[in-house]
């Protein structure tokens, strides 16, 4: 059963077309990995699901609900969690203030002005929880712009899943993270839940092949080829793009 | 990220105890105030509480929620002409126009707010400088109710003392309220606005809502503050509407540090302090306060109080 549907979608800037009519189909529990050369349109198209960017058109369907053009606090609501390709966090407050927002969300009442955050026991053990799962238990006191970048790559994944998806988005969790690191993390993704489906933008190929249960290949905003990682590795024109054209 | 404890500087506890004690002994001077000084000191120290009002609330929505407003004077004439006017033409108790004052501004600040929120950056600041001036300008020619530029008198409590007081609880229940909320979970979102709204939002707020009730509570409490103004001076004019006195609010802040509530209202006692005694020297108290603004702007980012702590956690070099 899919999850989410895009419909034709497209999205241009100006006479530049970011999504060329795509459409694609990801199945509830499917580890999916979007490839593709620099300037694809791959962020554009995550950005459009959960809402950073308005589709120019076409139709995003989330648990067969449109959300195309919906604001971003209410696609997260809905079930539709992401990270960012270029970290994006309260640098200055610690990492347990970064989790603990995104838990206040979803479980707590955002308009208390009366009880102080830090007496809300059960909005800091929910936070304390996910850091140790993605292993930044020991880490929360510190200032998150303190942190090296691997450790914010994972406080970004840390807000992402306090805030309870059903839909988790990763832009290039492995980008800039040593090879130790990037090891933790393909073994932290490989180890979420099945009830969490996965779309995930991914450069690094090990990683790719590592995860996918299908891969998307995005080139100049179309969606060139969509399958399972041994049809990918044969298709020819995506061996063109990334071994052809290559100067 | 364990606390800096250099040789020169005190560990984080002591720093907390020492400027605890230092924000009780105020506190008790302040109470005992009265009973010390005379009327025209006694006034002046009232005035300096009063701008703490002002310099916080403006606080929230700057140094909390990160929105710049250059019209906060809006909110201060308000709550000043709310008593004024009921005062003068109905016979009201300043204290209860002083409460009516609250709730004009809470409905003031839902409508600017609900405009200006829409804008950002600097569209924002000159939004909220458009609505202030505005406001400035009917208070200037709506001459019927508001006395045009004469003004407008109003009756004064029974005595200064009480009047003291009244803006001294006021000044305490700002304080400690704000504390509270800012410690709070309604805090900690506005906090986590002015660092990443992008985050916030992709988190699950609706950043505009929790954006507009930051308004009209930073709305809110300036009006008491300028309730309170007119309580203390007895008269009001356009001058309380006017864009100086926002971006005196502006240059509170900057002065004392923005992003706590004690910087404020160091800021506050800074420029009130310095426009007073300045001011009897000589004319110029203005450039004076000028040049020490443009020191703070250059050499002490943090402001005065953020300073101070810095030297504290540091110790006295650099
Ligand atoms: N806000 C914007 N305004 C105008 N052009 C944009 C905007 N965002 C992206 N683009 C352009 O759209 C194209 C796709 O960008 P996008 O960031 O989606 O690519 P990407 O596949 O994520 O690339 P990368 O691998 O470098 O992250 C690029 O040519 C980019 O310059
Ligand atoms: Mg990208």
């Amino acid at each position: 059963m899919s999850i989410l549907r895009l419909v034709d979608l497209t999205k241009t800037f100006g006479s530049l077309l970011a999504t060329d009519c795509v459409n694609l189909s990801i199945d509830a529990g499917e580890r999916h990995v979007i490839i593709g050369p620099n300037g694809a349109g791959k962020t554009s198209l995550l950005n459009q699901i959960s809402g950073q960017l308005r589709p120019t058109s076409g139709r995003i369907l989330f648990k067969d609900v449109e959300i195309a053009g919906l604001a971003p606090e209410r696609i997260c609501k809905l079930g539709v969690g992401r990270t960012f390709q270029r970290n994006n966090l309260f640098n200055r407050l610690s990492v347990l203030d970064n989790v603990r927002l995104a838990v206040l969300a979803r479980r707590g009442n955002p308009m208390n002005a009366f009880v102080p955050m830090a007496r809300l026991a059960a909005l800091e053990s929910r936070s304390v929880e996910i850091l140790e799962l993605v292993g930044l238990g020991d880490r929360r006191a510190a200032l998150v712009r303190t942190l090296s970048y691997g450790e914010q790559r994972q406080v970004e994944i840390a807000i992402a899943l306090a805030t309870e998806p059903d839909l988790l988005l990763l832009d290039e969790p492995t980008a800039g993270m040593s090879p130790a690191e990037t090891g933790q993390m393909v073994s932290f993704v490989a180890a979420l839940p099945r009830t969490l489906t996965i779309l995930m933008i991914e450069h690094d190929m090990q990683v790719v092949f590592s995860l996918a249960d299908r891969i998307s290949v995005l080139h100049y905003g179309r969606l060139l080829a969509t399958g399972a990682p041994a049809e990918i590795s044969r298709n020819e024109s995506v061996q063109e793009i990334y071994l052809g054209t290559a100067h | 990220m364990p606390e800096r404890t250099d040789a020169a500087g005190l560990p984080a506890t002591r720093i907390v105890t020492i400027l605890r004690y230092a924000g009780v002994t105020l506190l008790a001077a302040l109470a005992l105030v009265p009973l010390g000084l005379g009327d025209y000191a006694r006034s002046i120290v009232a005035e300096v509480l009063l701008f703490c009002i002002f310099a916080m609330s403006l606080d929230l929505l700057l140094g909390f929620t990160g929105l710049i407003s250059f019209g906060h004077a809006a909110f201060f004439g308000i709550g000043a002409y709310t008593v004024a006017v009921l005062g003068a033409q109905f016979g009201l108790h300043p204290l209860l126009g002083a409460l009516v004052a609250l709730v004009v501004a809470a409905f003031a600040a839902a409508v600017i707010g609900f405009f200006c929120i829409r804008a950002s950056g600097v569209y924002f600041i000159m939004l909220t400088l458009a609505f202030a001036q505005l406001l400035h300008s009917v208070a200037f020619k709506w001459r019927a109710v508001t006395g045009g530029s004469d003004g407008l008198i109003l009756r004064s409590l029974e005595s200064g003392v009480t009047t003291y007081y009244v803006i001294f609880v006021a000044f305490l229940g700002v304080y400690f309220g704000l504390r509270r909320l800012i410690a709070a979970p309604l805090g900690q979102v506005f906090i986590g606005i002015r660092e990443n709204e992008t985050r916030m939002r992709a988190a699950g707020y609706a950043t505009a809502r929790y954006k507009l009730l930051s308004f009209v509570i930073a709305g809110c409490l300036g009006a008491l503050s300028g309730a309170l103004f007119a309580l203390l001076n007895g008269f009001v004019s356009p001058a309380v509407l006017f864009w100086t006195l926002s971006g005196e609010g502006l240059i509170m802040l900057i002065l004392g540090g923005m992003g706590t509530l004690v910087g404020p209202i160091v800021g506050a006692a800074v420029f009130i302090g310095l426009k007073h005694t300045v001011s009897t020297y000589s004319d110029h108290w203005e450039f004076v306060v000028g040049a020490i603004f443009i020191a703070c702007v250059l050499f002490f980012k943090q402001g005065i109080y953020g300073w101070c702590r810095e030297i504290l956690v540091r110790g006295p070099r650099s």
